[in-house]
């Protein structure tokens, strides 16, 4: 395919760059994303409120459980 | 973080005008394309760690370019045509003779507007194997069809543009 004349015509063609100040500011944003990948999110009372309400059910099905099992 | 930052910057160093260049001749408006890339880059960068090892990057990302592109066109339902537009993006070739220069901008201005004209469904296959380089059954892949379909789509895709370019206003420099 690279004998082709046509083909090699198109890849003659320009590369056209994009604007530099878009070029740095997408890579701003993007160096931003993976920065917030690395970052551990701390705790929110949404996490801690969703860890009670597991706990308490989980109490729960505990105590149904070993009431079913006599115990 | 610091390695991926650098790797990111190496990737994107390599591959943001390629897939400009790509993203431009497809959509033939500069702000769109720069909103598909830019989409395109989010993309890489929240799936990086869950792309394959052995997978290569760069058939990998013009997929991503490809199919944003296409959900642009759905959603669209129409293509707009700014190829001049285009053609006055080109950097300048001050290393050229007046003459040379003349002369190898008319056959690009030419051959662009040629591509232009040619289906997205064929130019695509034509810039991804013509232009970027990739190996039939990269290009089969990142266009979701066979190797042996996409060899009938660039052999009609190669009709196509050269009868455009057969069709289009020679100009005597």
């Amino acid at each position: 395919m690279t004998d082709d004349p046509l083909l090699k015509s198109i890849a003659g063609l320009s590369v056209i760059a994009p604007d530099a100040d878009w070029a740095q500011r997408v890579r701003a944003r993007c160096h931003s994303r993976i920065v917030g990948n690395h970052t551990v999110r701390p705790l929110t009372i949404a996490d801690l409120a969703a860890a009670v309400l597991l706990c308490v059910y989980l109490s729960v099905v505990l105590k149904a459980a070993a009431s079913l099992g006599g115990l | 973080m610091e390695r991926d930052l650098a790797a990111f910057d190496a990737i994107y160093d390599a591959y943001n005008p390629r897939l400009f260049s790509f993203l431009l001749r497809m959509t033939k408006n500069r702000a769109i394309a720069e909103d598909l890339l830019e989409e395109t880059w989010l993309r890489l960068v929240s799936a990086g760690e869950a792309l394959d090892a052995g997978s290569r990057l760069g058939p990998w990302l013009f997929t991503v370019a490809r199919n944003l592109f296409l959900s642009y066109c759905r959603s669209r339902a129409r293509e707009q045509v700014y190829t001049r537009a285009l053609i006055s993006l080109w950097p300048d070739e001050s290393s050229l003779s007046p003459y040379d220069a003349a002369s190898q901008n008319e056959f690009e201005d030419r051959l662009e507007a040629a591509l232009a004209e040619v289906p997205p469904v064929f130019r695509e296959v034509l810039l991804l194997v013509g232009f970027e380089g990739l190996r039939p059954a990269e290009a089969a892949a990142v266009c979701g069809i066979t190797p042996e379909a996409l060899r009938q789509r660039l052999s009609r895709a190669r009709t196509l543009l050269s009868q455009r370019l057969k069709d289009s206003p020679k100009v005597n420099v």
